[in-house]
């Protein structure tokens, strides 16, 4: 984690002053001490519209208490552009709330600044890019980070349009066959970054040790279960995905998974020639679990088990992580290329 | 006994013996100020603004007057409550009651019109009074802050009231003319010749506000005060620049100029083509105004020229039609007051250009502007070439971003450098990352407007910001081919954008089509 955050000062502007009062605020800012002003990338931030009078003021404390928005730019500074939108609104509108900030950080002689632009604006998606697109700057990457549920409200054309890479979290969905097709359209034009896949990292490394010595055609042609926690059925289904493109599963491949509540375990594999067994057999029957520590495989057939730490991320590590990392995700794209022939 | 050395040797007069050591604030001589159009809009948002923070810094020379001349009935308490309104709404620092009051009695208005030669023979008689009174040497600064089409007429009266003495050193007198020079170039020389039968091109400072932002100002500083940067000025290093002048506004009130100028008059063949030789001239062996102003007119000269079909291939023009601004719904150009319903005039521009000499032989230059864009922003960026596609660049489907030095000229003053950097963890991933600079944030305060610095060197003489004749005349000389073309093009379709957006795809083209992308600032 970087340095704690030492302070905040933001004020409510109009659309047509928010760069002149960014100025000034950093003006203020520069009076009180000296302070690098940082910016790696534009982080447009959309979400939804809380319910609350269009009159109403911006409230930034209120956005920060909802969102790590200050973890995530102490460790990946950024000029921040929060959308809040109503997606069920048709007609176009100018916003109708704005404030700007700047967010300091570090101690006295290593200070450094970012700067924020929180608008409301209960617009239709058509004129919401004009909005964004001012606010830009044109000489860093841009991410979107969309913090909705993709399946509940599908991402704006116009507005990843202008984003190198988009940034979800697919454990938000409440249906994975929505939010992979939300995802269609993006997919190939845009750099995905989905947070809850990077949880599967530890699990896809152990099963690649596991399965080291082992033959390809055994493992495509082994039955494979999986059994996640209730409210992990993305992680399960990305799973599927990525072993079906990297197996070269047909889609009609059949993998059994289904959720069960357990006390520790978040998702747990078993691939066997009969992985209905509990007493697994062959060379490649293997039992590979998941909890937030650590990743634990186990092997039938005189394989020694292993385990694989879980490095300990909170959401703002995983979103700044991943805004650090500009790269296509091959195996995230080929994985989600299989769930939507899985799915579809 | 041996003598006691001069230490100060005697100077021509007073003044220079006590100067002699100082690093004067004011290094300008008083003066009237006379502003023709004096009660017009932009004496009302720029000029008395920039004159009252001048003053504010103690810059005004003492004495100074400051005459509004127009049409309208007005009395002097009755435009200094305009030009305190003009204060109020426009200055950078706020109104301060003293300062005012002190400002405020440098104020005179003059209600005259340059039809009649009685009246301007008043406003002669009522400027020696004032300057008698206020004991002033008789130097005097012309501001011609009136359309274009008035500039003879107004050039003329002055002559036929015998206000200006060509060739006289003291007391001076200096003309001030705003572009745009001409509509082309056939009448920019109609302006210039009439100008010359008055005035010597000494006295004639046709001013470019863009070239007093202190950014423009700030390049050939960037270029020739630091090492790391001129070396790679050159066609060995970098692979394009390019310019973008963005206005998120549409045409506005403007609609009746706009409609006899477009995008390529008002914006590039004056602003961009200045900023262009700033970024691309050769080093001027040193910073006397008429050496730095040779070399802007080389650069101008190299251009290369576009004629009949080459103009198609490397420009493109467009309007902007209905679209967002800031969410908010806009009118296309042909829906705006007073613009024709059929009117081919351009909103928009964007031209791949070249250089042809030694150092920028085989760069492209691509320059932009328009109205109707996502933001009001300035920005020239040079980028160099790419690193081999070996070692961290060696993955095709992830290139590196090439180097970016970018310098933002409005708004946000200042300048970046992008460059790659490790990112720290046990694996070789790179990330993009700008070395950033903010006048404003890095010298505080605010920035003095381009007219502050712009008003300040004509009372100091000082010619380098402003645009000689031979350039203003070179610049029409690029520019008239293009326009000739577009003139002869009266029935094919012309491309549109909506407003809000980066310009018409054809734009995207132009640029694309040589394997780069534009940049938005």
């Amino acid at each position: 984690m970087a340095e704690s955050l030492i302070d905040r000062t933001w004020r409510p502007t109009t659309p047509d002053d928010i760069e002149p009062d960014l100025a000034d605020l950093w003006r203020e800012v520069g009076r009180q001490a000296r302070v690098a002003r940082a910016v790696m990338s534009n982080l447009v931030v959309v979400r939804q519209r809380p319910t609350r009078s269009a009159s109403d003021a911006v409230n930034a404390d209120a956005v920060a208490k909802q969102l790590p928005l200050d973890e995530v730019v102490a460790q990946h500074p950024s000029r921040v552009i929060v959308i809040q939108h109503d997606p069920d609104q048709q007609a176009a509108c100018a916003p109708t709330a704005v404030s700007v900030g700047v967010l300091t950080f570090g101690p006295p002689h290593a200070r450094y600044g970012v700067e924020e632009v929180l608008v409301e604006a209960a617009c239709a998606g058509a004129s919401l890019p004009s909005i964004v697109r001012r606010l830009l700057r044109g000489d860093v990457p841009t991410s979107v980070w969309w913090t909705d549920d993709l399946a509940g409200v599908p991402p704006l054309d116009g507005l990843v349009a202008m984003a190198r890479q988009f940034v979800y979290d697919s454990r938000r969905w409440r249906d994975v066959r929505s939010g992979v097709q939300a995802l269609a359209r993006l997919h190939g034009r845009v750099d995905l970054a989905d947070v809850n896949w990077r949880r599967l990292t530890p699990l896809r490394h152990a099963l690649i040790h596991a399965c080291r010595d082992s033959d390809v055609d055994h493992l495509r042609q082994a039955h494979v279960a999986i059994v996640h926690d209730p409210g992990e059925s993305a992680l399960a289904w990305l799973m599927i995905g990525w072993l079906s493109a990297r197996l070269g599963w047909p889609a009609s491949a059949s993998p059994r998974i289904s959720a069960a509540s357990r006390a520790d375990e978040i998702i747990t594999i078993s691939v066997g020639q009969d992985a209905r067994e509990a007493a697994l057999s062959g060379p490649l029957d293997l039992h590979v679990a998941l909890n937030e520590h650590r990743v634990r495989v186990a092997r039938s057939g005189g394989g020694s088990a292993f385990t694989v730490s879980v490095p300990q991320e909170s959401e703002a590590d995983a979103v700044a992580a991943e805004l650090r990392n500009l790269g296509h995700d091959v195996s995230l794209r080929d994985a989600l290329g299989a769930l939507l022939a899985r799915l579809s | 006994m041996p003598e006691s050395p001069v230490l100060n040797p005697p100077k021509e007069s007073l003044v220079e013996q006590l100067k002699v050591g100082e690093m004067l604030s004011i290094a300008a001589e008083p003066a009237s100020i006379v502003i023709f159009g004096g009660a017009g809009d932009l004496a009302h948002r720029k000029l008395l603004p920039a004159l009252y923070n001048l003053h504010l810094d103690g810059l005004l020379p003492p004495r100074s007057a400051i005459v509004g001349i127009g049409r309208k009935a007005m009395s002097g308490d009755q435009y200094r409550e305009f030009a305190k309104d003009g204060i109020k709404q426009f200055s950078r620092r706020p109104l301060e009651d003293h300062a005012w009051e002190t400002f405020a009695a440098d104020l005179f208005f003059i209600t005259a019109s340059i039809d009649e030669d009685a009246s301007l023979a008043a406003v002669g008689s009522r400027l020696d009074v004032i300057e008698h009174e206020r004991e002033l040497p008789g130097n005097r600064i012309y501001y011609l802050a009136v359309p274009s089409s008035l500039f003879v007429p107004t050039v003329k009266q002055l002559h036929r009231a015998r206000f200006v003495a060509k060739h006289q050193d003291r007391p001076w007198a200096r003309i001030i003319v705003e572009k745009p020079i001409g509509q082309d170039l056939e009448s920019a020389r109609v302006i210039n010749d009439a100008i010359a039968e008055v005035f010597d091109e000494r006295q004639i400072y046709r001013i470019d506000h863009y070239l007093g932002k202190e950014t423009v100002q700030n390049i050939l500083v960037l270029r020739f005060a630091n090492s790391i940067f001129e070396p790679l000025f050159n066609q060995k290093y970098v692979d394009h620049v390019q310019m973008t002048v963005a206005e998120s506004e549409g045409v506005g009130t403007r609609a009746g100029y706009y409609e006899q100028a477009g995008a390529l008059r008002d914006m590039l063949q004056n602003h961009m083509l200045q900023l262009l030789a700033l970024v691309a001239m050769e080093p001027p062996y040193s910073l006397d105004s008429e050496v730095v102003r040779d070399e802007k007119l080389e650069l101008i000269r190299a251009l290369r020229r576009m004629e009949g079909p080459a103009v198609d291939e490397s420009v493109v023009r467009a309007q902007y039609s209905a679209g967002f601004d800031m969410g908010r719904p806009v009118i296309g150009y042909r829906e705006e007051q007073g613009v024709d319903a059929k009117s081919r005039i351009e909103t928009y521009v964007a031209l791949q250009i070249w250089i042809d000499n030694w150092r920028w032989a085989g760069v492209p230059f691509f320059l932009r502007t328009g109205k109707g864009l996502p933001k009001r922003a300035s920005e020239i960026a040079i980028q160099l070439k790419e690193v081999p596609p070996i070692l961290f660049n060696a993955n095709k489907t992830a290139k590196l971003d090439p180097n970016v030095l970018s310098i933002r000229i409005q708004p946000d003053e200042g300048f970046a450098l992008g460059i790659t950097s490790k990112i720290p963890g046990p694996q070789a991933r790179v990330y993009p990352v700008q070395m950033d600079f903010h006048y404003g944030t890095t010298f505080g305060g605010t920035s003095p407007e381009a007219y502050e610095r712009l008003l300040l060197d004509v009372m100091a003489g000082d010619q380098t910001l402003f645009m000689r004749r031979d350039m203003v005349e070179a610049a029409w000389q690029w520019v008239m081919p293009i326009l000739d073309r577009w003139g002869g093009q009266t029935s094919e379709p012309l491309a549109t954008y909506p407003a809000g957006e980066w310009g018409p795809p054809e734009a995207d083209r132009l640029i694309e089509a040589t394997g780069r992308r534009w940049r938005n600032p």
